[in-house]
């Protein structure tokens, strides 16, 4: 008869095999012990062993009596009555109570009660009196049985138990008897193994074995990989798109001078996001360089234009750069030749309090494209190209105000079923150019990609972006398919 | 952007179209239009045109985009009686005046006056400061003789605009709303401007008016002082100022002559600016093939007149409150708001260029596939971050960072100029989830003496490992084994003593492809500053000048 075992059953009968016979009761302790493994396991097994029928179990309930403290330091110094009853001899059968107090302190009340009860004295007007000299004391003798080992009655064992002497407790154990003899059963087993070892391998085991089937359903445990940061990902996207396009990546440090951020930009120098309220002025280090040719350009634009006196110091003003078009009047003024496409991704920053929607600092796309003809339908198309690339189908133009640009539009993106306004769009003026001394038109666009990013990752505060949050970083989900250029 | 708010039945009857039609015609002049839940019209105008801050000069655009009225309006200019006799007022150097006629002020106009007004401060008068609006009831000026006076406060009575008693002009100073507000713009040495009518106060620029001359529902004619420290700002704002009334009132303008000294001046001054256009230029730059009937009548619509000289070439005369348009592209510009920018097609690039990334990038993602591989979580922070905890970590003190003047909040008052606070924040952080592998890359900004900046910004790459035990060689290994994978070479360690490392625990390193960094176990001192109760092994190597071998 073949049964089907588990590895460690199969163990445990192999480690009986020859010490036990087949129809005789054992305990688990005696099984344990014979096989070697301790009991807790091995009391577990056998239950298994019982469910395939190879043994049968018994539970057997024992009592077990044990004398308690006060039981013991009554036999080793004697019952409160003994001493009560040893005193009142010694003082010729009679004593005041208040003397027999002094003698059994806290013992007194239960010396009285016992030997009252068992007829040994009587108390009259405040005076212990022996009434008779007792010969044995029944829980003594009940006692000392107990500790010879010796059978005792239940009315004895009763008594005990109202003086709190001893303690009867109930023990099961677990009696076992095999059917047949382990030695037979291990020879027609098949065992079942959880997971393959290479010692099943090697010992050969494994063919008598058969490998449990799993529950192929079940929630395997949970792994984390070291990942790449979705953002950074996202980023490098957009830059590989960049690029895929023509663009040639420069970069500058978004510590910025004044000058490159407004003042190239022809932004008047009263122009309100010039304040402290919208942007991040240094106190170390406070003041640039810019060359003076560039000033005197600046300068003569400014005054022309605006009618306002030009202050050279305020343009060298140190500040965190509020957008990268700094970066791209900076690549202006070396006067590269066209045609070229240059861009930039870089941190900008404003003053706005930190919440879900805002932060003092994002990432911007600055672009920029030159040649000798290019046009504001040439920046259109060059935008809805990079919107393509990157799976938005739909998007709007609108004109608006830029002082560096003209004409200037933004543009919104339809991503999913909402409309976002991400990005600021023109053609640099004659006033910059002139400023940054070129003499062909230039395309430039400015964009957020927090908003972008946010949608195709589903994220509702901005936060999350620059999340440190390992769990929350270990549980975002890629999106692949953005990458292969699907509609977001 | 000037953000302006008008009852509905106000834009109704200034514009003379239905609500949904007037919504449509301000989209195309460039305005963010939302109606309010109280009725109310909220536009978005742009900052470059202030010509659109009130209903009539939105009307006044509005008539020429539907073809309803087109070309430079014309208004009628009058001489008046007033003189204004300036003195020298070295604070506020200029004053020019005007009438309106025919205004006719009522409750609702009064209130899109003001705001009108408050706006013109904003955008144009660097709030007051460069240039201030004086309005007043003309038919309530007690004399035609205006003079402006650089005046001692405490000689100076009236009873500011809003006050029941007359007071010194220096407790208007000190102890007025406006007063406290605009109070030291233009004060010096005791001394401030002020308007006189006859003998009267009726300004005191760019704080208050008198109450003398307030302007209020039933008001007819409106008398108009601008003041102010640039000659060219100031004029501009007039102008934009009566040509608005103007439009409501029947469009006549009463002169005003200014004695300034000897030097004597009449404005406003209405005339347009010319302006000489190509056709060919304007078409090249919108990308729209265009021809010069287009252009005219477009620009008619926006209400330029235009005359043709050939078939490229048109002059332009701007109306002199469009002070916006400095030149041809800002004709450009009129043309593609007339057209409407949908009607300038996307052309999509043609000429394939060479597109390149920073060298760097490349060593940059391998780096990175190399530490995710070696169970590393990426991470991204601020590089906004507070000093003192910079200071902790690098032992800078706050003359030797970049530190923010106006920041939003203590918390992030300097740039980093280490990895290595990112870091340990989300090291603080993520105490539960031990053992922690992180990495960032990112740049920082350092002070650099030589740089036109003060600065300079240098790629970086933070490793951190946090665990029950964590030591020198558990990021060694990470580090070496970056840098092998990467063709790269360690030629030269060095023992590193320095904040945030400990002593004899830390090694300065250089590699061949000029990699330069510093690894170890950080100082228990500070991580238990910082709040973190695990050992700490970090790295922060810095990339900037990375070079194939």
């Amino acid at each position: 008869m073949g049964y089907r075992l588990s590895e460690s059953e199969y163990r445990l009968l192999s480690a009986l095999k020859g010490k036990i016979r087949a129809g005789v009761w054992y305990s688990s302790d005696e099984i344990a012990h014979l096989a070697g493994i301790d009991r807790s396991s091995v009391e577990a097994l056998l239950r298994l062993l019982a469910d395939k029928g190879i043994v049968e179990l018994r539970e057997e309930e024992t009592k077990q009596v044990s004398i308690t403290d006060v039981g013991k330091r009554y036999l080793a110094e004697g019952f409160p009555e003994e001493k009560l009853v040893s005193f009142l001899l010694e003082r010729g059968g009679k004593v005041e109570i208040n003397e027999v107090a002094k003698h059994l302190g806290e013992e007194l009340s239960i010396a009285i009660a016992h030997a009252t009860r068992k007829g040994w004295i009587r108390i009259d007007k405040g005076v212990v009196m022996l009434n008779k000299k007792p010969e044995t004391i029944e829980e003594r003798t009940t006692l000392e049985k107990l500790t010879r080992g010796e059978p005792v009655s239940e009315e004895d064992l009763r008594l005990l138990r109202r003086r709190r002497l001893v303690e009867i407790m109930t023990k099961t154990r677990t009696l076992v008897r095999f059917r047949s003899d382990p030695s037979s059963i291990v020879e027609h087993v098949v065992i079942e193994i959880g997971s393959l070892t290479r010692d099943h391998i090697v010992s050969g085991l494994w063919r008598r074995a058969v490998l449990r089937e799993y529950n192929v359903a079940a929630e395997p445990p949970r792994l984390y990989p070291g990942r790449t940061h979705f953002f950074v990902d996202f980023i490098e996207y957009i830059r590989d798109i960049m690029k895929e396009m023509g663009f040639v990546e420069i970069e500058y440090t978004p510590v910025e001078l004044e000058y490159w951020n407004y003042d190239a930009l022809f932004q008047p120098q009263h122009h309100p996001a010039r304040s402290p309220t919208d942007t991040f002025y240094l106190d170390t280090p406070r003041e640039g360089r810019v060359a003076d040719e560039l000033l005197v350009r600046a300068k003569n634009v400014h005054e022309k234009a605006w009618g306002y006196p030009w202050d050279p110091k305020r343009a060298l003003r140190l500040i965190l750069r509020s957008h990268t078009t700094a970066v791209s009047a900076r690549i202006l003024a070396t006067k590269p030749k066209p045609p070229f496409r240059f861009f930039t991704i870089g941190r900008v920053y404003r003053v706005e309090k930190v919440d879900p929607r805002h932060l003092p600092e994002f990432h911007q796309l600055d672009g920029i494209a030159a040649d000798y003809t290019i046009s504001f339908a040439d920046l259109i198309g060059l935008l809805a190209e990079f919107f393509e690339r990157i799976g938005v189908k739909d998007f709007k133009v609108r004109l608006t105000y830029f002082p560096f640009t003209e004409p200037s539009a933004e543009i919104y993106l339809r991503l999913g079923n909402q409309w976002l306004e991400v990005l600021g769009c023109g053609m640099f003026r004659p006033e910059v150019l002139e400023i940054l001394g070129v003499d062909y038109p230039v395309a430039a666009w400015g964009m957020g990609l927090e908003r972008i990013a946010m949608a195709i990752y589903g994220l509702e505060d901005i936060r999350q972006l620059y999340s440190l949050d390992i769990t929350f970083l270990r549980n975002i989900k890629t999106r692949w398919w953005i990458r292969a250029g699907l509609e977001i | 952007m000037p953000v302006l708010k008008f009852k509905q039945e106000r834009v109704i009857e200034a514009l003379g179209l239905s609500l949904a039609k007037a919504l449509e015609v301000l989209e195309r002049l460039k305005a963010e239009v939302s109606v309010l839940p109280d009725g109310s019209v909220e536009l978005e105008v742009e900052v470059d045109r202030p010509d659109l801050y009130s209903l009539e000069g939105i009307a006044r655009a509005a008539r020429g985009l539907l073809g309803k009225e087109t070309g430079v309006p014309r208004y009628e200019l009058v001489n008046t009686d007033i003189l204004v006799k300036a003195d020298d007022v070295p604070t506020r150097p200029y004053v020019v005046a005007a009438v309106v006629w025919n205004v006719n002020v009522d409750e609702a106009f009064l209130e899109e006056l003001i705001q009108f007004q408050e706006k013109l401060h904003n955008s144009h008068g660097k709030n007051r400061e460069w240039v201030a609006i004086g309005l007043h009831d003309y038919d309530k000026l007690p004399s035609r003789e205006i003079y402006y006076r650089f005046d001692d406060i405490d000689y100076v009575r009236f009873r500011p605009l809003g006050h029941d008693k007359e007071m010194t002009l220096r407790r208007v100073l000190e102890e007025t709303e406006q007063g406290i507000k605009y109070g030291k713009i233009s004060l010096m040495g005791g001394k401030h401007p002020v308007l006189y009518s006859g003998s009267e106060v009726i300004s005191v620029p760019p704080v208050i008016n008198a109450e003398l001359t307030r302007i209020e529902p039933g008001t007819r004619n409106i008398f108009i002082d601008v003041t102010g420290v640039h000659k060219q700002l100031v004029l501009n704002v007039l102008k934009v100022l009566v040509a608005n009334l103007a439009e409501r009132g029947k469009g006549r303008i009463g002169l005003v002559e200014i004695h300034h000294g000897d030097y004597i001046e009449r404005q406003p001054n209405l005339e347009s600016k010319q302006l000489n256009v190509e056709v060919e230029r304007i078409s090249e730059w919108l990308g729209l093939k265009l021809d010069v009937t287009t252009i005219v009548d477009a620009l008619k619509r926006a209400r330029f007149d235009a005359q043709v000289f050939d078939d490229n070439r048109i002059r332009v005369s701007v109306p002199a409150y469009r002070f916006d348009v400095l030149g041809w592209v800002d004709i450009a510009e009129e043309v593609a708001i007339i057209l409407g920018v949908n009607s300038i097609r996307p052309k999509y690039p043609e000429k394939m260029m060479r597109g390149k990334l920073l060298e760097k990038r490349y060593w940059e993602r391998y780096a990175r596939l190399v530490l995710a591989g070696l169970g590393f979580q990426e991470l991204y922070s601020y590089t906004l971050v507070n000093c003192e905890k910079q200071s902790l970590i690098t032992g800078l003190d706050k003359a030797s960072m970049i530190v923010i003047a106006n920041p939003v909040s203590i918390e992030l008052d300097c740039l980093r100029s280490t990895l290595l606070v990112g870091l340990l924040e989300a090291a603080r952080i993520n105490t539960h989830s031990t053992p922690l592998r992180v990495f960032e890359i990112g740049d920082v900004v350092t002070r650099d003496r030589m740089s036109d900046t003060q600065t300079t910004t240098r790629s970086r790459i933070g490793i951190l490992y946090m665990a029950y035990k964590a030591g020198y060689e558990d990021i060694q290994a990470v580090v070496y084994t970056l840098l092998r994978s990467l063709g790269d070479e360690v030629i030269e360690v060095m023992p590193y003593q320095g904040r945030p490392f400990m002593k004899g625990r830390a090694a300065r390193i250089k590699s061949i492809q000029g990699i330069e960094g510093v690894l170890g176990e950080l100082d228990p001192a500070i991580l238990e500053e910082i709040g973190i109760d695990y050992p700490v092994a970090a790295a922060e190597l810095d990339y900037t000048d990375i070079r194939r071998q």
